[in-house]
């Protein structure tokens, strides 16, 4: 009584690895840049002198890192409707060509506030770890404090604490596979989806597993190529090499 | 000004706590008032609904306390696996070496909810290939079995990391005490690592716990699929899922705060 293998399943169904494949790659995309960009900015608040912004920040930050993600996109998708509350969501939703907008943009802001978090903690213990004759220098240069934080601190922060954000992106993509929890149709969905049209769920898996190895692989690889080129540039741009 | 904030209230902790509580409670509370304002937690805190999420059903372990027994369960068997393996990739013996390395690379890129499938639907299948009967493993288990997979991985990890972490002083030191290789690794090396490794474990299992609510998706009842069966049978998803996110908030920060504290233990150690 075995199991007979049967590959051609795959080649039938696979649209609905394609769509899934390109669903996930959405997800992950929208969710990184706005997870670096909060995670950037609650990061560099924690760190301000001010005391109620940086508290504020604090908040922000144990609040969404300790909730479950899985807890935080329920709480979205079944507590509100949100196109009904940001009628400008739909617009979003059809120009970057997604159907379920309700289900899409809950898991994408889930995943953003998840993850922003963990970016935020690198980013400030980046920026701890840097000399505090840094600020001090670029203050007696005459920079204001957005001048010196965009010039000197965050340059010198992000090349330091790289690795660890790139880690939190691969987070974010394996993470995306929970949206299949509120019916997000991408690749663990798709899964699910031929498991159930033709019980071959462990071809699917196995196709999918070898799809999620690749986008880790090759998202690690463009991470470093961007460590290698992009950020020792803006680095020398701003002439503060190390 | 805001100098003088952080002084004072580094002075009067018990003000600071105060002031926090304060906050947070009208935080949530604006936002409950903004966002849903006809919610009704007391139809949501009945001493049945709260039985249910917490305890799980009568006379069958579910709720909350299945998620610490669960989460509990997973800790022990990935650290026990995870300190093996992290110990074998980080050994220089080639034939454990490259099976170490294969195994926590896989586990570590592939999504969570994935393994969790794997072993629910896949395990059987590949027992009967192997053993010809049919098979079936209870989801629990299935659960248990898929926790222990990726996170002895990404223990695994922590663990190489603190054995790399180590000086090489120590090995010489102990070469010229006259111990062997495997006094030295046992004796000398792995109660220092440990140590130094402590403030990331606890964060690692902290993670843990959050991501026992991922067995939803295979039917275990625990806290998370509890709620969400309550929230099928009164339907009120506001107050049950705020509920249940403040809970896990509750029992995570904790623990975040516990390994914290760790840390600054662990460091003021090292560096005395």
């Amino acid at each position: 009584m075995g199991y007979e293998l049967d590959w051609t399943v795959l080649l039938t169904y696979k649209q609905l690895l394609i769509d899934g494949f390109i669903m996930t790659m959405k997800l992950s995309i929208i969710g990184m840049f706005f997870a670096f960009l909060i995670g950037s900015i609650m990061g560099l608040a924690r760190v301000n002198k001010n005391f109620f912004i940086s508290l504020f920040a604090t908040y922000y930050v144990e609040f969404f890192r300790n909730v479950p993600l899985i807890v935080q996109m329920f709480f979205i998708y079944f507590s509100f409707t949100l196109t009904d509350i940001f009628p400008s969501l739909e617009i979003i939703g059809n120009s970057i060509v997604v159907e379920n907008h309700n289900e899409f943009f809950s898991a994408l802001i889930a995943l953003i506030t998840y993850t922003s978090t963990y970016i935020a903690e690198a980013i400030r213990s980046g920026i701890q770890s840097l000399p505090k004759g840094q600020v001090e220098a670029s203050k007696t240069l005459g920079m204001n404090y957005f001048q010196s934080m965009y010039y000197i601190i965050f340059p010198q922060a992000i090349k330091i604490v790289w690795s660890p954000i790139v880690g939190q992106f691969l987070n974010l993509i394996k993470n995306s596979s929970l949206a299949m929890t509120i019916g997000v149709m991408e690749l663990t969905f798709q899964t699910q989806e031929i498991d159930s049209l033709t019980f071959r769920g462990f071809e699917a898996a196995t196709a999918v597993t070898i799809l999620y190895l690749l986008l880790a692989l090759s998202t690690s690889f463009i991470m470093s190529f961007v460590d290698r080129y992009l950020l020792v540039k803006i680095a020398s741009k701003n002439g503060a090499v190390r | 000004m805001s100098e003088e904030i952080n002084s004072f209230f580094k002075e009067n902790k018990f003000l600071y706590y105060l002031l926090n509580f304060i906050l947070v409670i009208t935080f949530l509370k604006s936002f409950q008032v903004l966002a849903y304002p006809e919610a009704d937690f007391q139809a949501v805190l009945t001493q049945g609904n709260m039985n249910f999420i917490l305890f799980g059903m009568d006379g069958e372990l579910g709720g909350l306390v299945l998620t610490f027994i669960l989460a509990f369960i997973a800790i022990i068997l990935s650290f026990i696996f995870g300190s093996l393996l992290g110990i074998a990739r980080w050994s220089d013996i080639k034939i454990i070496k490259l099976p170490a390395t294969a195994f926590i690379e896989l586990f570590r890129s592939i999504p969570h909810i994935m393994v969790i499938f794997w072993v629910f639907f896949a395990m059987p299948v590949i027992l009967t290939m192997i053993f010809g009967v049919k098979m079936s493993v209870s989801p629990l288990v299935s659960a248990i079995i898929a926790f222990t997979l990726f996170e002895s991985a990404h223990i695994a990890e922590i663990v190489r990391a603190g054995l790399n972490s180590m000086p090489k002083g120590q090995f010489e030191a102990a070469k010229t005490l006259g111990m062997n290789s495997w006094q030295t690794f046992i004796l000398i090396i792995l109660p220092q690592a440990y140590r130094r490794m402590i403030p990331s474990l606890v964060s690692q299992f902290v993670s843990l716990f959050k991501d026992t609510s991922l067995v939803y998706v295979i039917g275990v009842v625990e806290f998370f699929r509890a709620a969400t069966i309550l929230n099928n049978r009164i339907y009120m998803s506001f107050e049950i899922l705020s509920i249940v996110g403040i809970i896990y908030f509750i029992c995570a920060f904790t623990m975040s705060q516990i390994a914290g504290y760790l840390e600054k233990k662990v460091e003021n150690q090292i560096n005395s």
